[in-house]
């Protein structure tokens, strides 16, 4: 790369834009005027399938049974009355049961004690009612009541737990949204269109499923009326992904605009301390807000919502677009105060600086374009946007900045002391940190080979870590151990063994053909069998079952005069049909539930404890094989539900990982040997960006952090931004190096000039992702302080490994200049 | 201008205040509605049914069933509509029964008997409610009686057409929530057709889920003399979306038939549909 050429076309660059400031200025704010009008179109999606690209075969399996069969979460209400059968808890029950469906929106059913279906035969008469239709006023009833509700099989583990201290009310919610859905009285006829075009047509539109927005009236409608009924008497909790989801939101909503003031806020100290300028201030917090804002809006317009992974954005675009202006204005204002002419400092500065700052941009692009592929829907978002953000970081420190340092008048500082020590390019050697980078240069030179081999020392360990690391998915996990949701979780899973499903759809190939008792028999057989699921440590004891068998079980034993004996499916397929059709004709809907209009595909609900998804992975498994065999071809079944979709998440981030790490890894290696000019140096400059990585990695192993949909970002994020120090430490190295042949002297230089900028970026950058360790959220607090970390070795690499390998290539005395 | 525009207004007002009040012709909400359940649907009727029930897919199951219905005035009950119900297709539930007392005196239970052919079993079952699926459909029982006039505020909302017919459109919002409960609709609005007071169209919220139900009669014919729709469409919507529709033709219609009292007995519902 002819390093002096690119130079002088820098250099051109800043005279043409000075020349055309008053051209080029009102076109860039007009552009970005009409980029940022796209930010109101900006929405969040906290759902948990929203972890996956659109069309991932998994999510659109799990779509299509939304579609036949509504939505599968469901909000949990768990009660702990001192005695459910009283009267005072019976009233309660049933006024919140009835507010519940008065006051929450968007709702599909709320089932309880109060409106379960009851089925039973009593003489020659059925009955299919709600079990609490007639309230018990009596003793005797609700000692009746109490009979009926624990020894009916289908209530146990759904709606009162198996020792009959809890009961729980399950709020089933619609699928679809109905935002923008109106409707006109006659425009619901559908005569105006051909009868089968018109059925055609529904069945190929798509609908938008319930918005975070409208899970979050939910949600909020269910808790305010929990508040208000809740007492110590009367404790009660609320679980269900729903409620989970509603809770991510919140706190990632609470974080992000936290940590965004918070990161605005550390800048602005940083610039003032480092610059004691209002343009140092104001102008670089200009050009990394705008940059932040472009990303957003070119999220809106692109219709990507914001999700859990996609909330560090902010902070990240604002640590890493702030050191392109720290790297421009250091060496600006010094020539500036040094020479007092602006422009001429401006066409210096983007001379001296122009490569380095599109080369670190490119690098830390390129770190997070690395994820764009990613299998993970919601991480390659994250690269692709990240990646953007950190070119329109770029963008405007070449565009904006120049312009702004041009056309406002700044004023020329004269500092005697400083100027009597500083050399031509107005360095100076005084201050603290210059003592402090002096002893780096020396240490590093003097003692090369310890440092290279204390490193390497450190490389052994850090692999040593990395082989104990462990993949995990468990949103759970990211909220602090005493989160209500997440002992609301937990309770549940202890008193009703489940609160997430897993589903599996079993069909049978034709229209009718469950009415095929031998099939029936199967799933029932399955049904009963589903008690114990995987193995070893991720075995886990399933609770609640829910199938067709259930309704046939009941409405068998009820025509056959509610004997125990004949709480069986039938043999007879001419009796299946008869029962179901006698079923459809109670006055329930809940077959709907349970098959689809065909009677060709049976759907048996699993409620399973939350776990980790790696568990899953072993249990969704586990309930395939089982399924295959239970049918032995009659029937196929297929697993679906949330959980598939946290198996499905973990599946993708672990070939993610590996993709987008080696994309990374081969890309930037690929930037470096173009800017260093040299395959072999541009390989061993990457030694000082892949050790802090792989030393943190090694801490997650040793320490064991798991790797997850953050966690996992951790590398190629970190890569993307320590390779800007090696990035500027190289640059400048070479071109001292080429001036006066000395490496020590080479060394000396490029941390005084360039090293003073990478400290002060290093500590703004690992700052803004510390501060992610305020956060409650578990998830955030590892990626943030791990990240951090990272920053912090990188920064040591190039102060102390970089100037040990370069002493050990070049040697430490003065040679001839190389070319 | 202006003056002129609202001396013109003023003769429009004061011509339309008297025309009203000098026809008597106009009927209200409530005499429509009278003249809806007056209007004779034949006492006693035989007919095939059809049902074509049709999922959010397009996919379709097909049901066919034969019914007798009987209108009588009984000197205890008041008018009682008995009716016998066999079905015919698909073949697994063949001659599975419904014997059904509809009383119109208010208070008074239907009583519905069940037989299933596989379980030789007939089982009366226990049901006040009439919100509930009639057949599995979209239909539910109360669509298929005239309901109880005491329990609604009928409102005329205005006049328009249907497929070229003068309709009178009518808001009906039941009195009480058990109203409400037992046919499952908040409230409805009716279409009904100005010269033979048949209900051609409705639309009903139903109390659940948010959503609504299109009764649309798509073939009316005049049979016997007797206003019979052949073709009815019930569509249950959530938003624009439709959810499910179902589908009746009826045919094979005859009136006037002398049907026996033993024709709706227990008895005759175990021999089966013949």
């Amino acid at each position: 790369m002819n390093r002096a050429a690119i130079e002088r076309a820098f250099v051109s660059y800043a005279e043409w834009l000075i020349q055309w400031r008053w051209g080029v200025l009102p076109l860039l704010l007009l552009l970005s005027a009409l980029l940022l009008s796209n930010l109101s179109k900006i929405t969040i999606d906290t759902s948990n399938e929203g972890f996956l690209h659109a069309d991932d075969p998994i999510l659109l399996d799990y779509n299509r049974f939304r579609e036949q069969f509504g939505r599968e979460e469901v909000v949990l209400i768990a009660l702990r009355p001192p005695e459910i059968f009283s009267e005072s808890f019976l009233t309660t029950l049933k006024q919140l049961h009835n507010d519940l469906e008065e006051q929450v929106p968007h709702l599909d059913e709320v089932t309880s004690l109060v409106n379960v279906r009851y089925t039973i035969g009593r003489e020659d008469e059925l009955v299919v009612e709600d079990l609490m239709k007639a309230f018990p006023n009596s003793p005797e009833g609700r000692k009746a009541l109490q009979q009926a509700a624990l020894s009916h099989p289908f209530y146990r583990d759904l709606l009162i737990s198996e020792k009959g201290d809890v009961a729980t009310i399950v709020i089933e919610t619609q699928a679809f949204s109905q935002q923008s859905e109106e409707n006109e009285l006659e425009a619901g006829f559908d005569d105006a269109v051909d009868d089968s075009s018109a059925d055609a047509d529904s069945a190929t539109e798509t609908r938008t499923f319930l918005t975070d927005e409208e899970n979050g009236e939910v949600v909020a409608a269910v808790m305010a009326l929990v508040e208000q009924y809740q007492s110590e008497a009367f404790p009660m909790e609320v679980a269900g992904s729903p409620v989970v989801m509603e809770h991510l939101k919140k706190s990632m909503q609470n974080d992000m605009r936290q940590f965004t003031v918070t990161m605005v806020g550390i800048i602005f100290a940083f610039l003032f301390v480092m610059f004691r300028r209002l343009s140092g201030v104001l102008f670089p917090l200009l050009v990394v807000i705008l940059s932040l804002l472009a990303t957003i809006a070119l999220m809106g317009w692109s219709g990507v919502p914001l999700k859990l992974p996609t909330q560090i954005l902010p902070s990240f675009i604002l640590a890493v677009g702030i050191g392109d202006s720290v790297h421009i204005l250091s060496i600006f204002y010094r020539r500036y105060d040094h020479t007092g002419d602006k422009n001429e400092a401006i066409r210096y500065t983007l001379g001296h600086s122009g490569l380095a700052v599109v080369l670190t941009s490119l690098t830390t692009a390129a770190g997070l374009f690395s994820f764009s592929t990613a299998e993970l829907g919601a991480v390659a978002e994250l690269g692709t946007f990240g990646g953007a953000g950190a070119l329109f970081a770029m963008t405007y420190s070449l565009l904006l900045l120049p312009l702004l340092l041009s056309i406002f008048p700044l004023k020329q500082r004269f500092n005697a002391t400083l100027q009597a020590k500083a050399d031509h390019e107005g360095n100076s050697h005084s201050s603290p940190l210059d003592r402090l980078l002096d002893r780096a240069v020396h240490y590093a030179t003097n003692h090369a080979t310890s440092v290279v081999f204390i490193s390497a020392l450190l490389f052994v360990f850090a692999v040593a870590g990395i082989t104990q690391i462990n993949f995990k998915h468990d949103v759970m996990k990211w909220f602090p151990a005493d989160e209500p949701v997440r002992l609301a979780t937990e309770h549940i899973d202890r008193d009703l063994n489940g609160s997430i499903s897993v589903e599996v759809l079993i069909n049978s190939g034709e229209e009718n053909g469950l009415y095929n008792p031998t099939l029936i028999a199967s799933l029932a057989k399955l049904q009963d069998s589903l008690e114990q699921l995987g193995e070893g440590d991720a075995q886990l004891q399933a609770g609640k079952r829910i199938s067709v068998v259930d309704v046939l079980r009941e409405t068998n034993q009820a025509l056959n005069e509610n004997r125990a004996s004949h709480y069986t499916v039938p043999t007879d397929r001419q009796l299946v049909a008869q029962e179901l059709l006698l079923f459809e004709n109670s006055g329930s809907d809940d077959l709907e539930n349970m098959v689809d209009s065909q009677l060709q595909t049976a759907r048996l609900t699993l409620r399973l404890p939350w776990r980790e998804a790696g568990d899953y992975t072993t249990v969704v498994d586990d309930i395939q094989q089982r399924v295959n065999a239970a049918f032995d071809g009659e029937a196929e079944g297929r697993v679906t539900g949330l959980m598939m979709i946290f198996a499905r998440t973990l599946d993708a981030m672990m070939s993610s990982i590996a993709k987008s790490y080696t994309i990374a890894v081969f890309v930037i290696t690929l930037m470096m040997v173009l800017l260093v000019g040299h395959i072999r140096l541009g390989l061993i400059s990457m030694i000082p960006n892949l050790l802090p990585i792989t030393i943190v990695l090694g801490v997650m192993g040793l320490w064991g952090l798991p790797l997850d949909a953050f966690t996992m970002l951790i590398g190629s994020i970190a890569l993307g931004l320590a390779v800007d120090d090696t990035v500027h430490f190289m640059h400048n190295f070479q071109r001292y190096y080429r001036q006066t042949g000395d490496t020590v002297e080479a060394i000396t230089h490029t941390l005084h000039t360039a090293g003073r900028a990478m400290v002060i970026t290093t500590i703004v950058l690992s700052l803004g992702f510390l501060i992610f360790m305020r956060s409650e959220m578990n998830n955030l607090l590892n990626f943030g302080g791990l990240t951090g970390l990272a920053i912090v070795l990188a920064l040591m690499a190039d102060l102390l490994l970089a100037p040990a390998l370069m002493t050990l290539i070049f040697g430490k005395g003065k040679r001839e200049v190389y070319s | 201008m202006k003056v002129f525009n609202k001396s013109i207004q003023g003769v429009v007002i004061i011509t339309a205040l008297l025309f009203s009040n000098l026809s008597t012709a106009a009927p209200t909400a409530r005499e429509i509605m009278e003249a809806v359940n007056a209007r004779d649907d034949g006492d006693n009727a035989i007919m095939q049914m059809e049902m074509r029930l049709v999922d959010k897919q397009g996919k379709q199951r097909v049901r066919k069933m034969k019914r007798w219905a009987k209108d009588q005035i009984d000197e205890q009950q008041g008018e009682v509509s008995r009716s016998l119900l066999f079905f015919l297709e698909p073949t697994d539930v063949k001659n599975t029964g419904f014997l059904t007392y509809d009383y119109d005196a208010p208070g008074k239970d239907d009583d519905q008997w069940l037989y299933l052919p596989a379980l030789r079993k007939t089982k009366r079952i226990a049901n006040d409610d009439k919100s509930g699926s009639f057949m599995g459909s979209d239909f539910n029982y109360s669509d298929m009686t005239d309901p109880d006039l005491d329990d609604y505020s009928f409102t005329l909302m205005k006049e328009s057409e249907v497929r070229g017919h003068p309709v009178w459109q009518i808001k009906a919002v039941p009195k009480s929530k058990e109203t409400i409960e037992e046919t499952g609709y908040k409230q409805s609005v009716l279409f009904v057709r100005q010269d033979n007071h048949v209900v051609v169209r409705g639309v009903r919220w139903l109390e659940k889920r948010g959503r609504l139900r299109y009764l649309d009669v798509k073939k009316l014919e005049q049979i016997d003399g007797i206003w019979t729709p052949l073709e009815t469409t019930m569509t249950t919507k959530q938003g624009k979306k439709r959810v499910h529709k179902t589908v009746i033709h009826y045919s094979n219609v005859r009136y006037g038939a002398d049907l026996p009292e033993g024709m709706f007995t227990v008895r005759r519902l175990e021999k089966g549909a013949e």
